[in-house]
């Protein structure tokens, strides 16, 4: 015997653990130990019906806590006092005696701490959570209802399993409607609180600025910077492009928006790929270098090829990118060769030297770049990111002494050399590489694929040169960490990640609205396809049929032989006579006697015979029975001593 | 809680939240949808006791069939019409099966009742709503008058003066009126051993009868303010004189039935009230 209270307090604390578990980390401190300790002391108080709080301390804590959190709530701090409050008050539930509507409050305040912890994180390790909760939930609602009828309730095992089987129908056919419901509920294109939603992060890799020399070692993470769905491309054909630093002060490159230029550009092939950016703080949208346009989003695109979201980016976003792999980006209006040959003041005489040489030996600007590739080369510079140069000269640190940089070393000072050398040129910020997931089909490229490259001006056109491949360790260390390949399980496991965010996250009011578009065109779509319909048809309902008849058979088979001949007759009786049950506790003789039909008699008297004469049914008599029954259904009027 | 949390996803546009408040306006659906379910697909019969007095509480056995081929019902409350105080419940019903539930009633008048507003109610699956199926069943209930006490003196003898019939059948319980021969049918403790000794075959003690002198009852002429009083009053007398063991019978208009006993005779008596002057 089950007690329902049992199952109820079973039920009761699982649906608080997936409640707490996904906001656990983002709780104050001391709120994180006591809703451990409530979580312990309620499951002993339970065990043992001793509560350690009476209803009026409650009260009064509930009160306090109220005003210790509502004091630090203000627009900037919004939910984060709310989520502690409701873990707060679900703490004080916990300890103290329960009733029906007690339970009730728990689930309730478990499904608000679960609703809270969407707007703390976007992981996907909420859809668990809520598949859990919504089976808790649900299940012990039904639960709850049968302990609000009788508290003390016990029920055999074949009961709770008949309970907890009927139960599973509401999570089931819950989440099956969550699917249907979630794409077709009204959606805002400007929602008001959307300050709520978890904040963005600042990425670690990709920077506004290149400054050489600003930190000792450079450990990028590995987060995710963006993912890209397209086809599989060459290595040395992914180059993502996020923005264009054109000047320079000191050491440090910035960008300057360029006034009054245009670009084209020409050649390559066409790829298209689309982009989900997660939320971030700033607003560049990376693009496959070269980029020609953007769809599915408000964008602001410069003259070099950079582009900017109208809006912040506080929310993950997906858009199209058209590129041009292999073109050229022609500069159809005069450029500023002001900006793209300053150079600092502080160059190092070495610097200079080095400059001064390639002027001399090369008469053109193709010459010089070869021969500035050539002194890189030379100088049997590494790839690093440690231990590098922190001098007030980087540059020429970098070159001559240590020899040992990242790709802001090896750019900046190829970028600035190469404008010594009175090559325009300026540096391109974004990322270099990407791991392709075949799962998802798409690049996943984090933080650590962050990476700094140099276009130059040659004969009008920008030619993008990457110096970081010019590094003596380049093939070890530069290409080959870029596209070391996914374990099976990680690109598993991102595959999903990618589909949560593309099918769930990004999924906003332009989207829906695009959906309905589509759907008509979709259905137009379908009707030259009806042989393929018909054919999905008959496959579904063949195995429905199976489905059916299996259900039938195994049914059919727990029937004894004489169980089936008096479920034929019943059957038969209820078609003949149009009966609209048979009682089962009304004797087949009586029936028979009161349908006034001798064969019903007959049958009834032949079959009570073998019933209560316990003996087994032979199979000439089971024929005899069986022949009677197809007589009854027919209505045939037959004597039945010509049967016996 | 839904429609907050409702607010809240279309102003934050929190996809999320909208997972939530979609799983939970599925569940509203869905636990709607079983509860509709639970009240469907129940036949029901009655069966009523054989003695059912008007304005006395009765229990009436609900039979309920569940003729779900797959679901089994929950929590069910069975209750006659404006009497949902007065339920009997049943906590499941397994798929296929009949299960009775004893219901109580009280109807406020004597004669034929045909038609009987029967509720099933429950709160399943979850208890924030209770649904409700009203049947309406044909079954014809033939309610007594309601027993009102009237033992003054004045109507006993009433009745009394009425019942010339003597009983001449032979007892088992009062003094010995003859001695007779055994017949084989006669209980063992009737021999009259020590007389048996003497003759050749067994001798039985004949007692007479303790029973009481028969009675015939006619209403009309019972104490009473109005025909239901002394239909009231004769009810009472039956159940009262047939619970002494004396034979009743009854004159009510053209109607004469002779006194006699046993629980057929009593309901046949309580029937004819029941039905008296009702066209």
């Amino acid at each position: 015997m089950l007690r329902i209270k049992t199952l109820l307090t079973i039920l009761t604390y699982l649906v608080v653990l997936l409640g707490i578990i996904p906001l656990f980390t983002w709780l104050d401190a001391p709120v994180q130990f006591g809703i451990v300790g409530a979580f312990c002391a309620g499951l002993l108080a339970d065990h043992r019906q001793r509560y350690l709080l009476g209803s009026k301390v409650a009260t009064v804590l509930t009160f306090v806590f109220f005003a210790i959190y509502l004091v630090q709530l203000n627009l900037n701090n919004v939910v984060a006092p709310i989520i502690n409050l409701v873990v707060l008050l679900l703490c004080i539930r916990l300890v103290t005696a329960k009733q029906g509507r007690h339970y009730l409050q728990i689930f309730a305040l478990a499904l608000f701490c679960l609703a809270g912890s969407s707007l703390l994180s976007l992981g996907m390790l909420y859809l668990p959570a809520l598949i859990l909760m919504i089976f808790g939930v649900t299940i012990g609602l039904v639960v709850l209802t049968f302990f609000h009828r009788d508290p003390s309730l016990r029920l055999t095992r074949a009961q709770s399993t008949s309970l907890i089987k009927t139960a599973l129908i509401l999570p089931i056919g819950s989440l099956l409607l969550m699917l249907v419901l979630f794409f077709i509920l009204p959606r805002t294109p400007f929602p008001l609180w959307n300050f709520l939603n978890p904040a963005a992060s600042a990425t670690a890799g990709f920077s506004e600025q290149v400054r050489p020399g600003a930190f000792a070692s450079n450990a990028a993470s590995n987060n995710l910077a963006f993912r890209a769905e397209c086809e599989q491309m060459g290595g040395e054909d992914l180059y993502w492009r996020g923005t264009v630093l054109n000047s320079i002060e000191g050491s440090t490159w910035k960008r300057t928006i360029p006034q009054h230029e245009h670009t084209r550009v020409v050649g390559g092939q066409q790829v298209s790929c689309t982009i989900t950016l997660p939320a971030t703080d700033k607003q560049f949208l990376f693009t496959l270098d070269r980029p020609i346009k953007l769809d599915g989003i408000r964008d602001r695109q410069h003259s070099d090829q950079v582009f900017l979201s109208r809006r912040p980016l506080r929310k993950i976003v997906s858009y199209q990118c058209q590129s041009s792999l292999g073109g050229t980006l022609q500069q159809l209006s005069a450029a500023d060769m002001e900006l793209y040959l300053d150079v600092p003041d502080n160059i190092t005489p070495r610097v200079q030297q080095v400059a001064q040489q390639i002027r001399q030996q090369a008469a053109t600007l193709p010459q010089r770049i070869s021969l500035l590739e050539d002194f890189f080369r030379q100088q049997q510079l590494n790839y690093a990111t440690t231990d590098l140069p922190r001098s007030a000269a980087p540059i020429d640190e970098f070159l001559f002494a240590k020899k040992r940089g990242y790709c802001e070393f090896f750019a900046s000072s190829f970028a600035l050399l190469l404008r010594l050398s009175e090559v325009p040129a300026r540096l391109v910020g974004g990322y270099h590489g990407g791991e392709y997931n075949n799962f998802g089909g798409y690049y996943l490229i984090t933080e650590d694929m962050a990476h700094v490259w140099v276009e130059a001006l040659i004969d009008g056109q920008w030619q993008r040169l990457d110096p970081s491949r010019l590094a003596s360790n380049a093939a070890t260390t530069l290409i080959a960490s870029r596209q070391q390949g996914l374990s099976l399980g990680k690109r598993t496991l991102d595959s999903l990640e990618y589909m949560w965010t593309q099918v769930i996250i990004t999924y906003d009011f332009n989207t829906q609205i695009n959906l309905i578009r589509n759907s008509g065109s979709h259905l137009k779509n379908l009707a030259p396809q009806t042989t393929t319909l018909v054919h999905a048809g008959l496959i579904i309902l063949l195995l429905l049929l199976s489905a059916a008849a299996l259900l039938w058979w195994r049914a059919y088979q727990r029937l004894t032989p004489q169980q089936r001949l008096l479920k034929r007759y019943q059957d038969a009786l209820l078609q003949r006579y149009k009966l609209t049950n048979i009682p089962p506790a009304s004797g087949l003789v009586e029936l028979a006697l009161k349908l006034d039909d001798p064969r019903c008699l007959t049958f009834a008297q032949r079959y009570s015979a073998i019933l209560y004469g316990k003996r087994h049914l032979s199979a000439a008599e089971y024929r005899q029975l069986d022949d009677l029954i197809t007589e009854i259904r027919q209505g045939q009027d037959k004597k039945s001593s010509k049967l016996f | 809680m839904t429609l907050l949390l409702g607010f809240g996803a279309v102003n934050t546009g929190n996809n999320l939240l909208y997972l939530l408040v979609s799983a939970l306006l599925g569940f509203m659906a869905i636990s709607g949808l079983l509860g509709h379910w639970n009240l469907k697909n129940i036949q029901v019969t009655l069966e009523p006791p054989d003695e059912i007095y008007a304005g006395v509480e009765t229990l009436v056995r609900v039979r309920l069939h569940n003729r779900h081929r797959l679901l089994p019902v929950f929590l069910l409350d069975v209750y006659f019409a404006a009497q949902s105080d007065r339920t009997g419940h049943l906590p499941l019903l397994k798929k296929g099966e009949w299960e009775a539930v004893g219901v109580p009633i009280t109807f406020s008048a004597r004669g034929q009742h045909q038609h009987q507003q029967l509720t099933i109610s429950s709160t399943f699956p979850i208890n924030f709503f209770i649904r409700r199926r009203v049947l309406e069943l044909s079954q014809n209930i033939i309610v007594f008058p309601r027993p009102l006490v009237c033992r003054q003196q004045g109507s006993v003898d009433q009745a009394q003066r009425a019942g010339v019939l003597e009983n001449q059948a032979k007892g088992t319980d009062g003094d010995i009126s003859s001695i007779g021969n055994y017949q084989g049918s006669e209980p063992l403790k009737m021999i009259h051993w020590k007389l048996s000794a003497h003759h050749d075959s067994l001798k039985i003690k004949e007692l007479s009868s303790l029973q009481h002198l028969p009675v015939q009852i006619d209403p009309l002429t019972l104490p009473g303010n109005s025909l239901e009083q002394q239909l009231s009053c004769a009810a009472y007398l039956i159940n009262d004189l047939t619970r002494r063991n004396r034979p009743v019978g009854l004159k009510l208009g053209s109607v004469t039935i002779p006194p006699a006993l046993g629980p057929g005779h009593k309901l046949r008596l309580l029937k004819e009230l029941a039905l008296y002057a009702q066209d």
